[in-house]
């Protein structure tokens, strides 16, 4: 068969993907939106910087700007210079104020979006979106009331120490993008618009540069690249050699093929090791994985003392994760099959025995093996 | 089936991750079907996930009725949900014979099963879920599609004949 049309399917799903090229693609359209959402943005806030000359005065608005309403004797008139006019010189900079907070949200969007794109599925986390969206805004705000008070500062710095913020992010990465919304509502708040908007853009490019080029993904090929000799290819570390068995067929039921190394397992009622009686029975190796050691060292004995007719504990391995093996080397009695310890073991050391295998000494030098490939 | 690329799952039925990545499983096991091998592999954390021992073997009940794909897809979906009456359910729903399952499950006749697919990932260095091999090799890539199948992309490209 024709290779390229025998791989047509992975082809189409990656071109759909946009994994042809075999490395990440931005895609078009998230390329056409940003530019064209940052063309909008950038000659807004070029307007606003024009409008507002860089929010100048937003620092030292003194008495807020309301224009002095001359005296008059209209009771409308009355009403707003009573009502109105305190109202309104309590609130910041109207103007400038707002322009800053609306300045900080349209820069905050485009980071968001780029988080989005970034994050796999399992990565993505919908608080880390609404934060960035939120955080320029409410910061921007902070600074409008902060101004340059150095009372109010102390006083926010007080109440911030005083809630604990105990929100643990799945990607470290994701602090940087709070920290750039940070940065984007320190920079609008103090109306430094010109430095949010070449913040958000900078950010955006590198993350998605960064994200697209998979920087230092690969450890062997960027440990090549900067610590090796340049004439020099970098040497391949082998992977673990895995076992890997022939799987079922695909969308079919999985149990429809045993597993290839089910044959070296003495599970499902086990089969007695053959042997005519005379001869001595070869000693075995038997494998607890475990959960609790010390809980599963005490299961396995029982049995053991029970069902073998000798067995010593070799040696407790940390497998990861929290996971135990516990190493035995077990003579089996005449009468009691094999898989029976392993059946008992399985059967009453729920939950500190995980699973047990008993391997025949040939199996455990085979084991030490690269395993043989499988078709 | 002359698939060249062949992809190992190894998944536990409560764990999060497998449950968002899963679809994804399904996806290539569907549109990659002439091409890729999909094979899942029990691999449950019991002391961590109670339940999904259990999950595990009624995901091979349904298997040997033909419908493991469907049963894992509803395990997944329900995955608060693990207990024995509710399995019984997503048995009705992906039309088995509930009484045969009912009884599968309850002797535990697919327990080796679960346990050998489980020692077999051990032997292979799983240490966590979920875990994947292509043509062997294992996959610590991103668990996004678009990157999963890239990385089957490379195994066909790879194992293409020169």
């Amino acid at each position: 068969m024709d290779p390229i049309a025998k791989n047509s399917s992975i082809e189409r799903l990656a071109v759909r993907l946009g994994v042809a090229s075999g490395s990440r693609q931005i895609g078009r359209t998230t390329l056409v939106r940003l530019t064209s959402y940052y063309a909008v943005v950038l000659t807004l806030i070029a307007g606003i910087i024009v409008v507002t000359d860089n929010l100048k005065g937003m620092r030292t608005a003194g008495p807020r700007g309301i224009a002095p309403v001359s005296e008059t004797t209209d009771p409308a008139a009355e009403l707003t210079r009573s009502f109105l006019e305190p109202l309104l010189r309590t609130l910041p900079p109207l103007r400038t104020g707002a322009a800053a907070v609306i300045a900080a949200f349209l820069l905050a969007l485009p980071v968001a979006f780029t988080y989005v794109r970034t994050r796999s599925s399992l990565a993505y986390e919908q608080a880390v979106v609404q934060t960035v969206i939120m955080l320029p805004v409410v910061v921007t705000s902070i600074l409008i009331v902060v101004e340059n008070s150095l009372a109010l500062a102390f006083s926010l710095a007080g109440i911030v120490a005083a809630v604990r913020f105990r929100n643990n992010l799945k990607d470290s990465r994701d602090a940087v993008y709070i920290f750039a919304a940070v940065g984007i509502g320190f920079a609008s708040g103090v109306g430094a618009l010109a430095i949010a908007a070449f913040l958000s853009t900078f950010f955006c490019v590198l993350e998605l540069l960064l994200w697209k080029l998979d920087l230092a993904g690969d450890h062997e090929h960027t440990f090549g690249l900067l610590c090796m000799p340049a004439n020099k290819t970098p040497e391949t570390v082998p992977l673990p050699a895995p076992i890997v068995e022939p799987p079922a067929l695909s969308g079919e039921a999985s149990a429809a093929m045993p597993s290839a190394d089910t044959g070296l397992l003495a599970l499902g009622g086990g089969t007695p090791i053959p042997g005519n009686g005379k001869t001595k029975r070869p000693a075995q190796r038997l494998l607890v994985y475990a959960t609790d050691p010390e809980k599963a060292r005490s299961l396995a004995n029982a049995v053991l003392q029970d069902l073998a007719k000798r067995y010593k504990l070799k040696a407790t391995r940390n497998g990861g994760n929290d996971r135990y093996v516990l190493e035995y080397r077990v003579r089996t009695r005449k009468k009691s099959p094999a898989g029976a310890i392993v059946d008992r073991l399985n059967a009453e050391g729920i939950p500190y025995v995980v699973a047990a295998e008993l391997l025949t000494e040939e199996e455990t030098a085979e084991s030490g093996k690269a395993p043989p490939e499988k078709a | 089936m002359d698939a060249r690329v062949t992809l190992l799952h190894y998944g536990d039925f409560q764990c999060p991750h497998c449950a968002l990545f899963f679809p994804h499983l399904i996806e290539i096991a569907h549109e990659l079907r002439d091409s890729v091998r999909v094979a899942f592999r029990h691999f449950p954390i019991a002391d961590v996930h109670p339940q999904a021992l259990r999950a595990a073997e009624a995901a091979e009940a349904a298997a040997s009725q033909g419908r493991f794909w469907e049963m894992a897809s509803l395990l997944y979906a329900n995955q608060e949900r693990l207990d024995e009456d509710s399995m019984v359910r997503y048995a009705k729903k992906v039309n088995i014979d509930a009484r045969r399952f009912r009884k599968e499950l309850g002797s535990g006749v697919h327990a080796p099963r679960v346990r050998s697919d489980y020692l077999g990932g051990q032997r292979s260095g799983v240490q966590g879920t979920p875990t994947m091999f292509i043509n062997g090799q294992v996959y610590t890539g991103r668990l996004e599609l678009g990157d999963v199948v890239g990385a089957l992309l490379t195994a066909s490209r790879n194992s293409s004949p020169r």
